[in-house]
């Protein structure tokens, strides 16, 4: 398995699973509180009792970006969550349904396609106060469409098929030919796509929190931390350079994760459509 | 109430474009029929109306009767009902219609799961049976075995299980064995005999191969164009054919195993012209344009006329005296 997938994707894993790791470590233990603040630890170097330093409300810089990956984990599955749950059904009605539903369903996911996840923040903290439930909730609804389409478009490829034909032609009805026979051979593509979704759905949270419009204080997140390093940037470029490592790396792993899992899956998919 | 399959007037269009016009025939119980024709003649068309398959963007017409119920006025849950159980369809291609990623016992279990209340058990014995039936060499292996572990001929055998599963009264066949090597192809076609004797089912067998038809088949319906040009007893048809569409098939056919029949230059006997895309047939009879006997009068559609033996033509090719 590891051969045929490859040194990327392996990396891909690595990276993410350390990831995963940090965020769980999180839960029990950090080397200090990581929103207790420490007045006479302002702006501390690097150093062995702050390894990564410390910002300027004097909290530990590791500890923080190891409870951000708590957020950012959380924010990641919940919007491809979110992203999946509506989407995969409502690119279902639109394949099976055709006609002026299906046609309906597809113009309202190009509407809502043409508003970016930074807008549908924007509205949605406007409306209910920045937090990260809305961060996560715009960067689903904001990939709604990428969802909908994908599983319509598959979806239509899978039932033109013969073996979708030949399930109707044993009595099967749309909807049970679908569960049954759709779905499975379509799932691949959309784990691919989950994993994409899941890095986009990273950098997005980090770009809404460094804009206020994400997390707010004193839950630690990286895009925010990055976004309160920007005044000591010249006195502690540090700062700045490890949640934006952290973002990288996640980044990083989730797209590597995702370009290897779509190589290992192409070779199955080419058969299905041979 | 009339046993059997029968159609009448059935008809397929693409938006504005005729493709399949106003074919009809029946099939009695236990009766075994061809319907040959080329490749987009709309013979499969003509089976996917029957089972009420037909892709979205084209509709049926004319009226589609098992059994004296008319299927074409039935709801998608009265029509499920029926498919599979009473009404069941072989498809062409052994490699594409079995779901890659389901094991190959279910997707035999899938008619009877739907039709039939069985347990778990039941379904399994069932299955093995059916698998056993249509001769595989190892049923219970092959069960558990997902689609590109087996040969196509060992899939078709599957598919050929999946439409047996619940006895259904009608079969069609569409080209069940175009994409099998010959020798596949006969143990293939002797098994789909033996099975539909075995069941008294009726067979609608669709194919381009007059060979598989002639011996196979009690009737045989020729189609052009989207038309049913001749229909009659296989080999009254096949000794004497009358329409001059059948006549050029069945020349050129025969031509292959005997040598006698090729050109001075050692070439088969040809209908002249090629069969024009859809919607672009010639109005009146569809084969007019590449027809030696057509005159003025066949501008106009001939008719399906006659009893047992039916031909639609202006100038059938007289019985001999």
């Amino acid at each position: 398995m590891r051969g045929r997938l490859g040194l990327a994707t392996a990396a891909g894993g690595v990276l993410v699973g350390l990831v995963v790791v940090t965020a769980a470590v999180s839960w029990f233990w950090t080397p200090y509180d990581p929103t207790a603040i420490d007045a006479r630890g302002r702006l501390a170097p690097m150093s062995w009792a702050h390894p990564l330093g410390a910002d300027r409300f004097g909290h530990d810089v590791l500890s923080q970006i190891m409870a951000g990956a708590r957020v950012t984990l959380l924010v990641g599955i919940l919007a491809v969550a979110v992203a999946a749950v509506i989407g995969v059904p409502l690119g279902a009605l639109a394949a099976l349904r055709g006609g002026w539903v299906g046609e309906g369903v597809m113009r309202v996911n190009d509407v809502v396609f043409a508003f970016p996840a930074v807008l549908m923040a924007i509205m949605l903290a406007a409306a209910y106060g920045a937090s990260t439930v809305t961060a996560m909730l715009a960067i689903g609804i904001a990939n709604v469409p990428v969802f909908a389409r994908l599983t319509r478009a598959e979806a239509l490829r899978v039932l033109s098929t013969e073996y979708a034909l030949a399930a109707r032609g044993a009595g099967r009805r749309r909807v049970g030919v679908f569960l049954r026979h759709v779905l499975p051979n379509v799932a691949p593509v959309l784990v691919v796509q989950g994993t994409v979704l899941f890095a986009l759905a990273i950098l997005a949270e980090a770009a809404l929190s460094y804009l206020g419009l994400g997390t707010p204080s004193p839950t630690p997140s990286w895009g925010r931390s990055l976004q309160e390093s920007q005044t000591f940037f010249g006195q502690r470029p540090t700062l700045a350079l490890f949640p934006g490592l952290a973002i990288a790396v996640s980044v990083l792993g989730f797209n590597l994760l995702g370009d290897g899992l779509r190589d290992a899956l192409d070779p199955k998919l080419r058969v299905l459509r041979a | 109430m009339i046993a059997g399959l029968e159609l009448t007037g059935v008809g397929v269009t693409a938006g504005p474009t005729a493709i399949v016009h106003d074919v009809s025939f029946s099939l009695a119980p236990g009766e075994r029929v061809g319907l040959i024709g080329e490749s987009g003649s709309g013979k499969s068309l003509t089976a996917l109306a029957i089972m009420g398959l037909l892709p979205e963007e084209l509709s049926g017409r004319g009226t589609v009767r098992l059994d004296g119920r008319d299927l074409t006025t039935m709801s998608d849950r009265q029509l499920g009902a029926l498919r599979g159980d009473r009404l069941a369809m072989v498809f062409q291609e052994p490699m594409t219609a079995l779901n890659p990623l389901m094991r190959v016992g279910r997707q035999v279990a899938e008619a009877l799961r739907r039709h039939r209340d069985l347990s778990r058990a039941e379904v399994a014995a069932r299955v093995g049976q059916l698998l056993a039936r249509v001769e595989l060499p190892d049923p219970a292996a092959a069960g558990r075995a997902y689609p590109h572990q087996l040969s196509g001929g060992q899939r078709q055998r599957v598919m050929l299980a999946m439409a047996l599963a619940c006895d259904p009264a009608v079969l069609i066949c569409d080209e069940p064995t175009t994409a099998l090597d010959v020798t596949v192809q006969a143990r293939m076609l002797a098994l789909i005999d033996r099975l539909v004797a075995e069941e008294g089912s009726a067979l609608l067998f669709i194919t381009h191969d007059l060979a598989v038809v002639s011996g196979r088949c009690e009737r045989v319906l020729v189609m052009y164009g989207g038309h049913i040009v001749e229909a009659g007893p296989t080999a009254a048809v096949f000794a004497l054919p009358r329409h001059p569409y059948t006549a050029g098939l069945l020349q050129a056919s025969a031509a292959t195993t005997d040598p006698s029949l090729l050109d001075g230059r050692g070439r088969l006997p040809t209908i002249p012209g090629t069969v024009p895309a859809a919607g672009h047939f010639p109005s009146g009879c569809v084969f007019r344009t590449r027809c030696q006997r057509a005159t003025d009068v066949c501008e106009t559609v001939p008719p399906l006329a006659g009893a047992a033996r039916q031909v639609a033509c202006w100038h059938p090719i007289e019985a001999p005296p």
